[in-house]
């Protein structure tokens, strides 16, 4: 038990024989090439863009998709593919930030909820239980409204939605770490708490969080959009995928105002499932070992 | 004979199960008094507006009870909750009670519509696929479900809407009735319902024809990720020992399937039916923006713009309460389905 368990641990450590089993995933794969792609879009988009994102032409107005604007044009006469480009950058942001302190949080109270144990954890679960009792996107929804249209009130909305689950999942693992002989050993050697939750605990928290990192990637995607389409989220005029497929239905006769910036939603949320899938089976594969 | 020892277990189960939700609940109220207390400025400035004179709102200030220490006013708010009482809605002008009352029957016909679609659907694709693991079919419902769960709800809303009413001019794109229609009678406040009762029949088609694309936007969530569910714990039990030697006994397959995997295969999913449920209610807020479906979620997102806060704080409460019977109901159906529970 001691040798899997350390084994393991060195294996994520390094992190390259992860990825080695995530490439012969082929879900895995995919995710990883989808959101290899975000990412390239994310910081290349403004400079792929044909125009600016907020440009609006004198002369032209609604057009459908054509050579000089592949995606069309949308009800003030921008040009979407421009649109879709430059929020990949600030979509991917929003829930890459949102998600990483929802997790920094959430790994935090699960840590020390699952070692502490007794009325520490007691407290702390159950307001994550009262947090995970709010339908996430309700919970969105008033965090956003009362801290006010931005950027920031999203990425708090996001993280607050996500801390949860991941206080969940690595509590669940440190109980069961606390258990194995590494820890009773490094207990016995003297070592001090902060230093064996540190060196001993954390490490083991990670791959499961991974996971549920990857997924909530896209549900944060999801909740973000969701909330500029209902008017909480990124004000107008900025580019936001969510934002323009409400701007698409209010114009539903011009049918590319709303498909491009939902695929492009869509592509990026199935990625970060694929991935996050992939990443399951792959970590399943070295543990069954 | 009545077997009254068991049923007294089970009386206690629900009993305990019905406790745990107790300090949730509670929990849920402290919070939403705690994010109704962190609006920016004064409440009482949002109600009387800008041109305000002091003696006026020293009035309101104390009406609302505003001067109070915050422990009387958690304590008011509470008392308040038990009677029923959510506050008024300046911008709605009326009480948010009332708002909630009217907006609710909606609502609930709406996720029933959907979840009437959406279970059987997501029976029959998870338990099919699970017999024909690997096959072309399964793959493609694979890959169906996999789109299901990343398609942002309101996107497929606005594309049924596209394709169904722009393009085949099939269905109506949104409300709950043809405008020239006056509503039926209310008895229960969900059309379909009322109309079917009052034998209103030009009612009855025209708000079946209007809740399909809604219903059916919001159940494709609840198909592609209950189906997986369904699929794999299917998969499990057809894995397992007692399914071999029932198959080895000569048992026929269809008995087999039906009589001993399915009950088990069901377990699952039914601890995952109460994230499902949260899933729709969230689903139901964008749906009913998308197709101008007058219920709470609705009224969730008017209240943004105002912003209604009073209106805002009632469906996040409501909503949270629904996701937590939902969740005691999901573990009342576990111990009904899985004896074992109860102990």
């Amino acid at each position: 038990m001691f040798n899997t368990v350390s084994r393991q641990v060195s294996k994520f450590e390094s992190g390259l024989e992860l990825l080695r089993q995530l490439v012969r995933n082929r879900t895995g794969l995919i995710g990883l090439i989808i959101i290899a792609f975000y990412v390239f879009l994310a910081i290349a988009g403004p400079a792929l863009a044909p125009y600016p994102p907020n440009y609006i032409p004198s002369a032209e107005t609604v057009v459908g998709p054509s050579p000089a604007h592949l995606f069309g044009t949308d009800l003030y006469g921008r040009d979407i593919l421009s649109r879709v480009l430059y929020a990949a950058r600030l979509d991917m942001l929003l829930s890459l930030i949102g998600v990483t302190i929802g997790f920094a949080i959430g790994e935090v109270i699960g840590l020390v909820a699952g070692y502490y144990g007794k009325k520490t954890d007691q407290a702390l679960m159950r307001g994550m239980d009262i947090l995970l009792a709010f339908p996430g996107l309700l919970l969105a929804i008033a965090i956003a409204v009362f801290l006010g249209q931005g950027f920031f009130s999203i990425v708090i909305a996001v993280a607050v939605v996500g801390i949860p689950g991941f206080a969940r999942i690595t509590r669940s693992v440190v109980l069961s770490t606390k258990q194995e002989l590494f820890v009773t050993g490094a207990v016995s050697i003297g070592a001090s708490r902060f230093k064996i939750l540190k060196d001993h605990i954390f490490p083991n928290t990670l791959s499961p969080s991974l996971v549920l990192y990857s997924i909530s990637l896209g549900t944060a995607m999801l909740v973000a959009a969701g909330l500029s389409f209902l008017g909480a989220g990124i004000p107008p005029p900025t580019a936001e995928w969510g934002a323009m497929i409400t701007l698409g239905l209010q114009a539903y006769n011009d049918w590319w105002m709303a498909v491009f910036p939902g695929l492009a939603i869509t592509g990026a949320v199935m990625g970060f499932n694929m991935l996050g899938e992939g990443l399951r089976e792959a970590m399943d594969v070295t543990l069954r070992r | 004979m009545i077997d009254l020892a068991r049923y007294s277990a089970f009386a206690r189960y629900i009993g305990y199960r019905a406790l745990a939700s107790v300090p949730t609940i509670l929990g849920l109220v402290v919070l939403t008094f705690v994010i109704s207390h962190m609006i920016p400025g004064n409440p009482a400035l949002t109600v009387i507006g800008p041109e305000r004179n002091p003696q006026e709102l020293q009035i309101l200030e104390q009406e609302m009870g505003l001067n109070k220490p915050l422990y009387i006013q958690f304590y008011n708010y509470l008392a308040g909750l038990v009677h029923g009482n959510l506050g008024y809605s300046f911008i709605q002008q009326q009480s948010v009670s009332s708002l909630v009352a009217s907006r609710f029957p909606a609502s609930l016909e709406l996720a029933i519509a959907s979840v009437l679609i959406g279970i059987p659907v997501a029976l029959f694709l998870g338990l099919w696929t699970a017999l024909r693991v690997n096959r072309p079919e399964d793959h493609a419902v694979r890959v169906f479900s996999l789109l299901g769960i990343s398609m942002p709800v309101f996107w497929v809303g606005t594309e049924l809407i596209l394709v169904f009413y722009s393009f085949f001019h099939l269905l109506p794109a949104s409300g709950q009735l043809d405008p020239a229609l006056s509503p039926p009678t209310t008895i229960t406040g969900m059309y379909i319902l009322d109309s079917a009762f009052t034998g209103n029949f030009p009612d009855l088609v025209s708000s079946l024809s209007h809740i399909v694309l809604p219903a059916l936007a919001l159940s494709i969530f609840t198909i592609a990720f209950l189906s997986r569910i369904v699929r794999s714990g299917m998969l499990d039990v057809l894995g397992t020992d007692y399914i071999r030697t029932s198959a080895a006994i000569g048992l026929p397959r269809n008995v087999i399937v039906n009589k001993y995997a399915l009950r088990n295969a069901l377990l699952p999913a039914i601890t995952v039916g109460a994230l499902t449920v949260a899933g729709l209610i969230a689903g139901v807020v964008l749906t009913e923006t998308v197709f101008g479906w007058i219920g709470l979620g609705y009224l969730a997102f008017q209240s943004i713009e105002g912003p209604d806060y009073p209106s805002l704080i009632a469906v996040v409460l409501i909503s949270g309460f629904l996701f937590v019977i939902a969740n005691f109901i999901a573990d009342i159906l576990y111990a009904v389905v899985d004896p074992r529970v109860r102990l």
